[in-house]
């Protein structure tokens, strides 16, 4: 009885650590499934996120923001910069409806969103009737200030189509001044924990926005600056305008207007 | 963040054909001989001398994701299921962001960053997949199997080939599953060493001696000969695409490679400077200009988009030089692609 006892107790006392064992393990192989399936959840919640978030940016810029953390500390970039401006439209828009303001704005944007697109451009702020865009921006892109130039000249013709279309609704023509810039600027996101937007900063942006307002002074559609004329080539048509001040600058600058 | 199979755009085929069956067989046929050589060379399973085989799978069907081609992705998920992948474990793959550390996601990471080559993978990746046990031959092969993937992704892309629904149809059909073993064995990458007698001797070898001593560096070495022999467009378009190619990418050693070519042909280096800064020069023939022009849309694109484009060319230069073309952007993107692996 005794040597019957003292040869059960160990094996239940090992039955009991082995049950105990297999209990955990069990647990353990729970958890670790749980743990895996909400992993699963979370990646597939991110990546949904990541797809509706490429809705409203552009797809490049998502991908670099997700893959690399591109931008949150900024980097430096040579790029150019592309300022369009409708002409007179706050005074062209008070005689008419809100909803057909809207209406021939979005169309507007349409039609030069795409053109821009079209030439490996990204618009990175729509302001009012205002567009900025950026060329070489996100990618590498040898031909910035060319596709720059080229996106502003169909953005002339496509503005000439859309006035046609315009016409035949019996609504009043558009016309626009565009600057053109190249140079270093900073890109990154910028912004509050509530609201991030993807941009660039420095000189060459503010020379572009003042070269754009000087299309109004010229009496010009096109204008770019001296640097951008002279990374262009011979394919470009192009009149030298006289040099002006420009606020920044401590030298008057030289623009140039583009014909074809 | 890649797309998926059923988010992938996809347009209808560039070329029209007799009958919709066998097509890649019928497009070989209307291919210049050296292209149709390299595409039925891709319908071979992968001989591996190197890198663990399972690897240079994921990096093929990775690559082929991360270029977004409908044709090639839907063929390499049906491959890896036939391979005995399972549906979980795939998508893993696809969606990364699931998968788990080490040597396979160190892999992943480094097929996609070099079929996408925005930016191209850092000296830090490669010496990761050191750390992680790979020899400097396998990182080669997986290298030379990711630039493979972009010659076929490119291919298949710009033709806008139909997605192959037999092939991704068969692993979870009776004949896959009775038949999966021997499909394996058919299909699959196998174990072999490396080839013998290889010799990278010729144009572009600094850039092919990227892919090590392995089959795909022979084949590479084939492709490059091949392409550079035919004469449907003359060397010097060619080499200027590929000039193309490589500075849009900051392939310094593949742009050197191409200038090299070019002024073999009698172009001096003043002007091949301007043509490259500006796309642009009353040197280069109209249809030059017009081939540049689409060239650099071969590096970074959405299948739709330069799906578009190419039927344009189609219908502006013609079949046999939009398809030869359409083989040079392809073995300029793979030679530019490889080349980064060096700098």
């Amino acid at each position: 009885m005794t040597q019957a006892l003292a040869f059960s107790l160990p094996l239940a006392a090992s039955l009991l650590a082995a049950g105990i064992l297999a209990a955990a393990a069990s647990s353990l192989k729970r958890k670790n499934a749980l743990l895996g399936r909400r992993l699963d959840q979370n990646a597939q919640e991110l990546e949904r996120l990541q797809r509706s978030f490429a809705r409203f940016a552009p797809a490049a810029l998502v991908e670099r923001i997700v893959s690399d953390g591109l931008l949150a500390g900024g980097e430096r970039r040579e790029v150019t910069v592309l300022f369009a401006d409708i002409r007179g439209f706050t005074h062209l828009s008070e005689g008419l409806d809100p909803g057909v303001v809207i209406d021939m704005l979005n169309g507007y944007f349409l039609q030069m969103c795409t053109t821009i697109r079209a030439h490996h451009g990204h618009v990175t702020r729509l302001m009012g009737d205002g567009i900025m865009s950026v060329f070489g921006a996100l990618e590498r892109n040898p031909w910035h200030v060319q596709d720059a130039v080229e996106a502003a000249l169909d953005m002339r013709a496509a503005l000439g189509r859309y006035n046609e279309t315009l016409r035949t609704r019996g609504l009043p023509q558009l016309g626009f001044g565009v600057g053109i810039h190249c140079g270093t600027v900073v890109a990154g996101l910028v912004g509050s924990d509530e609201m991030q937007e993807f941009t660039v900063m420095g000189d060459a942006v503010n020379v572009a926005s003042r070269v754009e307002a000087l299309t109004r002074q010229f009496e010009v559609d096109i204008l770019v600056t001296d640097e951008v004329r002279g990374r262009l080539g011979e394919r470009f048509q192009m009149s030298r305008q006289q040099a002006v001040a420009i606020k920044g600058k401590s030298l008057p600058i030289v623009t140039w207007s583009v014909l074809n | 963040m890649a797309k998926l199979l059923n988010e992938i755009e996809w347009g209808m085929p560039l070329l029209a054909f007799a009958s919709n069956t066998a097509y890649e067989s019928q497009l070989t046929k209307r291919l210049s001989p050296w292209l149709g050589e390299a595409l039925l060379a891709l319908g071979e399973p992968e001989k591996v001398a190197h890198a663990p085989l399972k690897l240079m799978g994921v990096a093929y069907f990775v690559a082929s994701q991360e270029n977004a081609c409908r044709y090639c992705y839907g063929t390499a998920r049906a491959l890896m299921k036939i391979w005995g992948y399972s549906e979980k474990q795939i998508q893993d793959l696809e969606h990364e962001a699931s998968l788990a550390g080490g040597l396979t996601r160190r892999v992943v990471e480094f097929a996609r960053k070099l079929a996408k080559s925005n930016p191209s993978p850092a000296r830090e990746d490669r010496e990761g997949l050191l750390r992680d046990g790979l020899s400097p031959e396998a990182i080669s092969e997986i290298a030379a199997c990711v630039v493979k993937a972009c010659f076929a992704n490119r291919m298949a892309s710009f033709m806008a080939l139909p997605p192959n629904l037999d092939m991704e149809n068969l692993p979870d059909s009776f004949v896959g599953r009775v038949f999966g073993f021997f499909l394996r064995k058919q299909m699959v990458p196998r174990r072999a060493p490396p080839p013998e007698g290889y010799r990278n001797e010729g144009p572009c070898a600094a850039i092919i001696a990227a892919a090590g001593e392995t089959w795909i560096a022979a084949w590479l070495r084939r492709l490059t000969d091949g392409w550079l022999a035919s004469p449907v467009l003359p060397n010097r378009s060619k080499l200027l695409m590929l000039a193309v190619i490589a500075k849009q990418l900051d392939s310094q050693l593949c742009e050197e490679e191409a200038v090299r070519g070019l002024g073999r042909e009698g172009l001096a280096e003043p002007e091949i400077a301007t043509i490259m800064a500006t796309l642009s020069s009353t040197s280069l023939s109209p249809l030059e200009a017009t081939l540049l022009r689409w060239t650099r849309d071969t590096v970074w694109y959405e299948p739709r988009v330069i799906q578009n484009t190419t039927r344009r060319l189609l219908a502006e230069v013609g079949e046999e030089t939009t398809l030869e073309a359409v083989g040079t952007a392809a073995v300029g993107n793979t030679l530019a692609r490889l080349s980064l692996v060096r700098q």
